[in-house]
């Protein structure tokens, strides 16, 4: 009891006292916490800033659990959860939250599922009803007619989302590169066309069996809520909800490539494409933080280097990018340069080895790995104006790491990153290490790829 | 307490594998759960003030956190452009790209180190300044928000650097179906010279002619404080963000505006049906744009009932629109509708990416919706108040972030309504009759007038739209040019 009288007061991000003042604030995000006898966690943050209530319910299941033949699954199961469970009736799931003017959507990507809605804090115990319902009910309700539709939709959102979007089947292509055949990262969550044609009822049962069970799924309740009434409505709605079979917890599976991968893709774009791919570190690694900066002083905003050199003064490239995409068990860095017409991507991929060469020489310089940890610094704290973002936050720390309130232990590691750190993570994972050059060009461009160094006159 | 429940823990683990069917029996889960009474919401107060120069400035304080979110509200956007098309987008891109004091990228380096976020975007009536930062980089991110807005440079080599940009960006969109659809669209229901039709970020040929005293005049005209609105809203009292303002905005003179700065444009002719194709060879969807002129922003009765309207017909999820295209037909991955209310009548437009094979089904029933919503199928009491409680309740939830309450308030001091019009709104709303989104369908929806674009694989799609008889069909380039 003493410990939620204290915290109480809600979000603060307050200022330390001493000398780190200037650059480090606490940020709190107190968090009750407990577990329903059926292995249901559940997780209560009260923010009394606004009469709002957030429900996000994470479950521990993403596509990297299909099984072959089955690609796209766990997101099309995704979607079959908001046709209705047996006590809410066909089409009514998003007609509850919506009239109660909420908003309400799930997202599905290789590690988890999660379902989250925003409502205001009358309506707490509708969503709760609504989430523990398909929890628990939802095989009562479903039907071939239904599945066939969703079925249909989700190809759908692979036509919108990648078939017909420049560019969008290099993203499906890398990964297929970068992880190997059955790595749970070597398919797209969105799946292949024929798997999804694929997709039975006896999949959704037994999908719906084995993974949505209480045990393997974690609850946030968070706004202008009391921890003792959320403690009340979750025994009442998930409390009889039976616990499923023992899960085990997906282990870091680093996949090493053993030489370098040069792949072309011909697509109907005007302007050629490179990414280059490297397989780096997981979520939570030690060297996620430096990795992260090294890609902010790569490749993101307009004072990086590579920004400032292809894009600001060479004016070869349209944009450039870089990221760190630490998952659940394995990460990737990715650089992508698109070509203006007329410019070599060739000469792109090198400039980006010799930039990547160059932090790795002499590192960031003070300027730059400051501005890179204040941009980190005021994303955290903005991060937090979000009811629902910091739900979903509270559940991927507890889901990955076990314990929801690690907000400053995260933004911890960030602040700790040295210049060393990110000379030392460019050489590690970057320098002379196999990789994937994935170029897409203009269909029957060819020539326009990437070449190897050496086939380059 | 907390320790001894931690020991039953366990022990309950086991009896409730036994007595599931027990528990359940005591719950009737086939009753939703009635909501509780409605919070009590508190609407954001905000204190107007104005600078020596006419700048007003809009203050809410809200301490919940140690942020400040702002924005400046320009009265400038491609509405303005003239035959330049393009001319306040690149206004508005260029503030950041160098000062009478920093050059582009030692600018971009004074906004990293705050890790702040400041940018400006003109889209089609206003130009928007917007800023986040810490508060305790507060004095210096808004003086870096005066230096862009009243010191740019507009220098020639960076408007070069710009215009290479964007004529290679402007290539790039024949790439992309849902910009051609639309682009055409817009172009279609407007007429290519009004202000609503023409492209916001210009053409091949306006941004290749576009000049730099074109840039300066047009900034030169319609920058000024007594054109815009600053609101601020986070970790910030009246008196301070007074104090920001003047640092940052102070210096900005004001001047006398030309009468173009507040002209509204007219609503076009109306036009006859018509179905414009443009062929996207292999595409495994097809973008579909159906509707006309819609409605201006207001505060008559209308307004609210469009609002209602919409909320039925394709504005939300469980929409007629969407429930029958996605929910029912499984032709597409969403479909839905909407007004863009500006100062003059901004389109109405219906829009889907569906599966090719299924265009012209996708088109019938989206048509048979458009249709039956005025009559045959007109809306149900219980439509119009699940959609008034929608529409009202979801207050709570826009007002719930202080970027929230900034585009809130930035909406309603461009259109010069008054903050109570948050408040007004929801009794407006609650105040609409099925009969009044009737009326209004019939008059604001008018079939026999709508633009339809599709950008598909014309190969599969001209033959079955045709049969279809919406209208004579036109092919055209992805310029929006007639081919023969």
């Amino acid at each position: 009891m003493r410990r939620l009288l204290l915290l109480a007061a809600g979000v603060a991000a307050l200022p330390l006292a001493g000398p780190a003042a200037a650059h480090a604030q606490e940020l709190r995000v107190p968090t009750e916490t407990f577990t329903l006898p059926n292995g249901l966690t559940v997780i209560v943050h009260e923010d009394h800033s606004a009469p709002v209530a957030a429900v996000n319910v994470w479950y521990h299941v993403g596509s990297g659990r299909e099984v072959e033949g089955r690609s796209g699954f766990a997101h099309l199961f995704e979607h079959m959860m908001f046709q209705g469970s047996k006590h809410v009736g066909d089409d009514k799931h998003f007609a509850f939250i919506q009239e109660a003017g909420g908003t309400l959507n799930g997202s599905t990507n290789a590690d988890r599922t999660n379902y989250f809605e925003l409502v205001p804090v009358n309506y707490l115990e509708r969503v709760l009803w609504l989430e523990a319902d398909r929890m628990g009910f939802l095989l009562d309700a479903m039907t071939e007619e239904k599945l066939t539709n969703q079925r249909d939709v989700v190809k759908n959102e692979r036509r919108q989302n990648y078939e017909n979007r420049p560019y969008g089947m290099s993203f499906i292509r890398m990964g297929e590169l970068l992880y190997p055949e059955d790595h749970p990262y070597h398919w797209p969550t969105i799946g292949y066309q024929e798997d999804l044609t694929a997709a039975s009822m006896e999949d959704v049962k037994s999908f719906f069996r084995t993974w949505y069970a209480p045990n393997n799924a974690s609850l946030v309740v968070a706004g202008d809520v009391r921890p003792a009434e959320v403690r009340r409505l979750a025994e009442k709605y998930f409390g009889a909800i039976p616990r499923g079979e023992p899960i085990p917890e997906p282990r870091p599976r680093a996949a090493p490539l053993t030489a370098d991968i040069r792949e072309i893709l011909e697509d109907r774009v005007t302007l050629p494409q490179v990414q280059i791919a490297w397989p780096a570190v997981e979520l939570w690694h030690a060297d996620e933080p430096a990795l992260n900066m090294l890609a902010n002083v790569l490749g993101q905003g307009k004072t990086s280097r590579l920004y400032e050199r292809l894009v600001y003064r060479d004016q070869a490239a349209q944009s450039v990018s870089a990221n760190h995409s630490a998952r659940e068990i394995a990460g990737a860095f990715q650089v992508s340069v698109m070509a203006r017409e007329g410019t070599s991507l060739s000469q792109m991929e090198r400039v980006v080895y010799e930039e990547i060469n160059r932090l790795a020489t002499e590192g960031p310089t003070e300027e730059e790995l400051v501005a890179a940890k204040n941009g980190a610094e005021s994303q955290f704290v903005m991060s937090l104006a979000s009811t629902l973002g910091k739900a979903d936050r509270l559940n991927s720390y507890y889901t990955f790491k076990g314990k929801p309130e690690l907000f400053n232990e995260d933004l911890a590691r960030f602040r700790a990153v040295t210049a060393d750190d990110v000379r030392r993570v460019a050489r590690t994972w970057l320098v002379n290490r196999p990789h994937v050059v994935l170029s897409t060009v203009p269909a029957g461009k060819r020539e326009l790829a990437a070449q190897p160094a050496e086939a380059t006159p | 307490m907390k320790r001894s429940l931690a020991h039953h823990a366990l022990a309950t683990a086991l009896l409730a594998v036994a007595i599931p069917g027990l528990l359940s029996a005591q719950l009737d889960r086939s009753v939703p759960p009635a909501p509780g009474p409605a919070p009590a919401v508190a609407t954001p107060t905000v204190v107007k003030r104005s600078l020596p120069n006419g700048l007003q400035v809009w203050t809410v304080t809200q301490r919940e956190l140690p942020t400040i979110n702002a924005a400046l509200v320009i009265r400038a956007g491609s509405a303005h452009d003239g035959a330049k098309a393009g001319l306040a987008s690149m206004t508005a891109g260029l503030l950041d790209e160098g000062t009478a004091s920093r050059s582009a990228l030692e600018f971009a380096r004074a906004v990293d180190a705050l890790g702040a976020n400041l940018g400006a975007f003109a889209s089609d009536e206003r130009t928007m300044v917007s800023l986040s930062t810490l508060k305790k980089t507060g004095a210096a991110a808004f003086a870096l928000m005066g230096e862009l807005v009243t010191r740019p440079a507009f220098a020639d080599e960076e408007i070069e650097r710009d215009r290479k940009s964007r004529l290679q960006a402007l290539r790039q969109q024949k790439d992309q179906p849902t910009v051609i659809a639309s682009r055409t669209f817009a172009q279609r229901v407007y007429g290519p010279d009004h202000p609503y039709g023409r492209p916001g970020d210009g053409t091949v040929e306006t941004i290749g002619a576009i000049t730099r005293d074109d840039i300066t005049s047009f900034y030169g005209s319609l920058y000024r404080p007594n054109n815009a609105v600053l609101v601020v809203v986070g970790d910030v009292t009246p008196d301070e963000a007074m104090t920001l303002a003047t640092n940052a905005l102070g210096s900005w003179e004001r001047a006398a505006l030309p009468a173009t700065a507040a002209a509204i444009p007219a609503r076009p002719a109306a036009r006859p049906a018509a179905v414009y194709l443009i062929d996207k060879p292999g595409a495994a969807q097809s973008e579909i744009r159906i509707g006309h002129p819609g409605a201006a922003r207001s505060t008559d009765p209308d307004y609210y009932a469009l609002q209602v309207l919409n909320a039925i017909l394709g504005g939300q999820f469980s929409s007629r629109i969407n429930m029958n295209l996605r929910e029912g037909k499984g032709y597409t991955y969403g479909a839905r509708s909407g007004w863009t209310f500006a100062r003059g009548a901004g389109p109405f437009v219906a829009s889907a990416g569906v599966f090719t094979a299924k265009t012209d089904s996708s088109l019938i029933e989206f048509m048979r919706e458009l249709r039956e919503i005025r009559a045959g199928r007109p809306v149900t009491a219980e439509e119009v108040a699940f959609a008034k409680r929608l529409l009202v309740q979801s207050y709570p939830r826009t007002i719930e972030t202080n970027s929230g309450v900034v585009s809130q308030l930035a909406d309603l001091a461009f259109f010069g309504l008054p903050e109570s019009e948050m408040t007004a709104y929801l009794s407006r709303v609650q105040a609409v009759r099925p009969a009044d989104v009737t009326r209004v369908a019939r008059r604001y929806l008018q079939p026999e007038q709508f633009t339809v674009v599709v950008v598909g694989d014309l190969a599969q799609i001209r033959a079955p739209v045709e049969a279809l008889g919406l209208g004579p069909v036109a092919v055209l380039d992805a310029e929006g040019r007639p081919l023969p």
